[in-house]
Order: C-alpha cells, then sequence, then structure tokens
C-alpha cells in the first residue's frame, strides 16, 4: 500500500491531573479514510485538535511526510477541519463562507471565484449560493461545511462527529456522498466519532481509544471478528462477553460446561469469552442451560434474551420463524472458531 | 350591559400616566409663549429660534455631543476589548462582576473617586477629565452588555477561521466583531445616551469653563425654569428617542444577518 502520510509518535497530552493522550503511536497512509473511535472523553478529539494545532501536546512528535508538523502555524497547516457544529460564519452566505479560506491565500479574486464555483458544483449547492446558513437544513449546512473545509485543498481533512446531528435518512446519504467526495478529491480524511457504525461505515481503517490510549488499530472487519481486547470487544458490534476460567485445552463456564478452544491463558485463570450473537444457535431443552426472557421481531431476525443460570445475560439472533417462546428453556451452541478469549 | 372594569388595566393607565404627566409637560411647555413657563399663554415656536443665538447654551449643547461622542467612541473600543479578554480568559464570577461595578456604582461615590484621583495625578479639570470619567461608567455598561452576547458565540466559529488561514486581525474584524454588532449598537446608544445627560460626574471632574449642557440648565434652573430649559429638555428627549429607534432597527438588521 501506499506511504505513511502522517505519522504520529509517543503523543503525550495531559489536562490539569487528566490523562487526554498517553503515548500514543500511530501511522495514517494517503488517501485513507481513518476514524478515531472511542467514547466520550477517550483522547481522540484532543488528538485531532493536535492535528489542527488547536492544541499542543506535551511531548511527542506528528510527521507529516516526515517532517514535523507541529512546527507549522495552525493558519498554514495543509490540515483542515469540519467541525461538530458546522461553524459555518452565521454573517455571511454560502458563498462568502466557501470562498473564505481562499481568500487567505494569494490568489486573485477571479481565481477564488472560479475555485469557489468548481467546489459549489462539485458539492451541489449551485442552489443556494446566496443563502445564509440559518436558510439551509442541517444537511445543506453539512455540505457548505464540508466545501468550506476542503476549498483550501488540504492533504488532510478532520471531520469531528460528521453524521452525528443529521437524521437517519440524511446519514446515509451523506455517508456515500462522504466516500465519493474523498475519493474525488483525493483528500485523507481522519474522522473522529464516538459511533461505531459511523465509524464502520466510512473508515478503511479504525483506532478504537479509550481512557488516553489506542486500544486496537485495524480494519472494521478485522476488529469486529478479531478484537484483541475485552474493550475492543465490547466496544464494537453487539457481543456476549462471559467470565469463565481457563483450562488446558479450553475453558470451563459453570453454565456452559467445558469448551474446547485453543487459547494462550495458562490453566485455571479467570477469563472473558466473547461469543457474537449470529454465532450462537438455540436448541429448546427442558433442562437448558438458559431461559429465555425476551423475544423481539426484528424484521430479518428475533432478536432474543436469555438468562443463563449463572444470571449472565446472552442476546442471540434467531431466525425469525423459529420457534422460540418467552420462558423455554434452551441449550447454546456454537462453533469453536467463534470464541474469542482474553 | 355593564362593562367590567379591568383593576389591573387602570392600574397601568395610572402608571402611564403618572410616568409621562413629567414628560408631555416639558414637551408642551416648550411650545409656551409666555416667558414664565408655569403660565399658559399661546402656542409658539419662539423658543425653539432664539435658543440657537443663546451662546452658552449652544455651546454648552456642542460640548455635550462631543463628549457623549468621544465617550462613546472609547467605551466601545476599551469594552469590547475587556469582553474578548475575560471570553477567552473564560473569566468567573468575580472578574466579570468587577469589571461591570462602575456601572452599579453610586454616581457620587464615583465622581468623588474620580475627583480625587484627578488631583492626585494633578491632572487639571476640563472637557478631557469629563470624558476620562464619563468613559470608566460607559466602558462598563457597554462590558456587561457585550459579554452577555459573546458568551453566546460558538468559539469553534473563531477557530474555523483560523483553521482556514485567517490572521488574529482578520477574524477579529470580519468574523467575531460582526457577531457582536447588535450588543456593539445597543452598548454605543446607551453609552451615548448616558454621558449625553449626565450630571453629577460632569459637576465634579469638569473645569469652570467649559460646562456641558447639563450644567447650564442646572445654573440656569436656579432662577426658575424657562420655556429654553423645556426646549432643551424637549431636544435631548428627541436625540435620545432617535438614537434608540435607530439601534432598535439596526439592531435587527444585524441580529437576521
Amino acid at each position: 500500500m501506499s506511504e505513511n502520510l502522517l505519522e504520529i509518535r509517543n503523543l503525550t497530552k495531559n489536562f490539569g491531573s487528566v490523562t487526554a493522550l498517553n503515548n500514543i503511536s500511530l501511522d495514517i497512509k494517503t488517501n485513507e479514510m481513518f476514524a478515531l473511535l472511542g467514547p466520550s472523553g477517550c483522547g481522540k478529539t484532543t488528538l485531532l485538535r493536535i492535528i489542527a494545532g488547536f492544541e499542543y501536546p506535551d511531548s511527542g512528535q506528528v510527521l507529516m511526510n516526515q517532517s514535523d508538523l507541529l512546527a507549522i502555524p495552525t493558519r498554514t497547516r495543509p490540515v483542515n477541519l469540519m467541525f461538530q457544529s458546522y461553524a459555518l460564519f452565521p454573517h455571511m452566505d454560502v458563498f462568502s463562507n466557501i470562498s473564505y479560506g481562499l481568500t487567505n491565500t494569494s490568489l486573485s479574486k477571479e481565481e477564488i471565484s472560479k475555485q469557489t464555483f468548481e467546489i459549489i458544483e462539485k458539492i451541489g449547492l449551485q442552489e443556494h449560493v446566496k443563502k445564509k446558513p440559518n436558510q439551509l437544513s442541517g444537511g445543506q449546512q453539512q455540505r457548505v461545511a464540508l466545501a468550506r473545509a476542503i476549498a483550501r485543498k488540504p492533504k488532510i481533512l478532520l471531520l469531528d462527529e460528521p453524521l452525528s446531528a443529521l437524521d437517519k435518512k440524511i446519514r446515509q446519504e451523506m455517508q456515500v456522498e462522504l466516500k465519493r467526495i474523498q475519493h474525488e478529491f483525493g483528500i485523507t480524511f481522519i474522522i473522529v466519532t464516538h459511533d461505531q457504525d459511523e465509524a464502520i461505515s466510512l473508515a478503511n481503517r479504525i483506532a478504537v481509544f479509550n481512557k488516553g490510549e489506542i486500544k486496537q488499530i485495524s480494519s472494521p472487519q478485522e476488529l469486529y471478528e478479531n478484537p484483541t481486547n475485552e474493550f475492543v470487544a465490547n466496544f464494537i458490534g453487539d457481543g456476549n462477553l462471559l467470565k469463565a476460567v481457563s483450562t488446558g485445552n479450553g475453558f470451563q463456564h459453570p453454565s456452559l460446561g467445558e469448551i474446547v478452544v485453543s487459547h494462550n491463558s495458562g490453566s485455571g485463570k479467570q477469563i472473558s469469552i466473547l461469543i457474537r450473537p449470529e454465532n450462537i444457535s438455540l436448541v429448546k431443552a427442558s433442562d437448558g442451560a438458559g431461559e429465555i426472557t425476551d423475544s423481539v421481531f426484528a424484521g430479518s431476525r428475533k432478536n432474543i434474551t436469555i438468562k443463563l443460570r449463572t444470571n449472565e445475560i446472552v442476546r442471540v439472533y434467531a431466525d425469525k420463524s423459529a420457534s422460540l417462546e418467552i420462558g423455554d428453556r434452551v441449550n447454546l451452541s456454537f462453533k469453536p472458531q467463534d470464541v474469542r478469549v482474553f | 350591559m355593564h362593562k367590567r372594569i379591568n383593576l389591573s388595566a387602570m392600574v397601568a393607565v395610572f402608571v402611564i400616566i403618572f410616568l409621562y404627566l413629567p414628560i408631555t409637560a416639558v414637551v408642551g411647555l416648550s411650545f409656551n409663549q409666555s416667558s414664565n413657563s408655569l403660565i399658559w399663554k399661546g402656542f409658539s415656536l419662539d423658543w425653539y429660534k432664539t435658543i440657537w443665538s443663546n451662546e452658552p447654551i449652544m455651546s454648552s449643547f456642542q460640548r455635550t455631543i462631543f463628549v457623549a461622542v468621544v465617550t462613546t467612541i472609547l467605551s466601545l473600543v476599551i469594552g469590547t476589548t475587556i469582553s474578548i479578554g475575560l471570553n477567552k480568559l473564560k473569566a468567573g464570577g468575580f472578574l466579570r462582576t468587577f469589571s461591570t461595578a462602575p456601572a452599579i456604582v453610586p454616581d457620587l461615590v464615583l465622581a468623588i473617586g474620580l475627583l480625587t484621583t484627578f488631583s492626585v495625578i494633578s491632572m487639571s479639570l476640563s472637557l478631557t477629565t469629563v470624558i476620562i470619567s464619563h468613559t470608566v461608567f460607559c466602558t462598563a455598561f457597554v462590558v456587561a452588555v457585550v459579554l452577555a452576547r459573546i458568551g453566546l458565540i460558538d468559539p469553534s466559529i473563531e477557530e474555523a477561521s483560523t483553521d482556514l488561514g485567517a490572521s488574529a486581525i482578520k477574524t477579529l474584524f470580519k468574523i467575531t466583531i460582526p457577531q457582536l454588532m447588535p450588543s456593539l449598537i445597543a452598548g454605543a446608544v446607551l453609552s451615548f445616551t448616558l454621558s449625553m445627560d449626565e450630571f453629577v460626574i460632569a459637576f465634579f471632574t469638569n473645569g469652570p469653563e467649559t460646562p456641558t449642557l447639563p450644567m447650564v440648565i442646572y445654573s440656569m434652573i436656579r432662577f426658575g425654569v424657562t420655556p429654553e430649559i423645556n426646549v432643551l429638555g424637549t431636544l435631548l428627549l428627541v436625540i435620545s428617542f432617535v438614537g434608540v429607534i435607530l439601534a432598535q432597527r439596526i439592531g435587527k438588521v444585524a441580529d437576521s444577518i
């Protein structure tokens, strides 16, 4: 694949006694759609603001094409930010908002106007050129914010929770649109989000953050299928995390019995196991390991909740035609290769 | 059918009459032909004509407008700077209260304090000292008005301007100040009207050669209320009203952008 555009090396940032970033290292490649994903307060926004130039790290380096990005003043960094609130200039019309970044260059008026209209056309805002931000819908405002942020042709576009303020239908539209624009303009996107669906649907690669540390960096599929730790397992997708005790060649669970799975935790240790809801099938049995406590029709499937004898809750996606009722006792079956051990 | 008498409406009408009767008296008597303003002799515009040739009144009127204009400009510049600074520092309640305090300190206390200060630094009293004094309390009003607005501005709007390559100066004039415009207009009207009819502080801090209009009116009134005073009162009233109405108009326009 292509070379690294951005290299983040041992970045640390404290706010008073709070550690926002703890020795973070991370590479982002040219033309990637990269997501920084994590719960609020995990440090992802701090990293975004350091790259944009609104914060300065306590220690560590940020390199763009091998040269120090932190040495470049905020104003002239080849990085632009699309704010979560959009931060459009309320007293300027759409044209002035989008051309604002270009007016801070040495370009001639004609050239600024030409380039602005090119972007307005590519983003589909032709009908709104003279409107003020408060005359636009949320989706249109976001398009203006996006157009304004890419007008200076940055090497990296930072997007802070780009879809969070939009309703579901426009979200899907914007997802497609963001990918199209990323492709068309050839800009590397770094998306900050707390919403795993947003990250999974947009990004090629995701860095999962928690408490100022990166828990895992991989493709969305890899994060879902092979989380490397309990936090990622819990944060990405629906999953069942159960407590078990490791044995030599598997683990022992009080309700599920002994399961043979290869792992390297050693014997006799407390471990967590992850099984995804779609990987479990249910068999009715009067002496089953669990009892169905809830069953919700969800279109293509039934979402079934089971309470094990250990009082642990397990969620299972069952076929919509399965004859499973609340109160039924069931046994759970799954393939050992679908089990992840932490 | 008996009409029910609404008590609160009656009280309201009474209060409005009570509030506006004195103003009506001033305006009405300014058109009185008699030189004793308490005896109505008939309608006349004579006093409006003679007042233009009354040198002490006209020169003090000019001085007052000059003081008000300079005070307004200084208060706006200083007050806006303080507000932006306090907002950037995320200053807490104490600093905020501290910067708006001169607005609520009794005029008399402020006047004595200013007079003492000027004599300590041996600054001779003149229109300059009046302007400085008026700027002190008008700035406090500007800070109060602008601070209320500046807190409502999304801080990321200024960050966006920087992110898009604008200098700090460009961000201030192209982004921050246009956002503050309604409060700047309100602050300007407040400063102008407060300075224009201010008496106590001007009385303490002014030099003997350059009386302002309220001081001239005060000295005239010792010999009774003449129709000329009513004319002056009416003119001041008109200036204030026009200022407030203009500010509301411009404020509406500024708010809609």
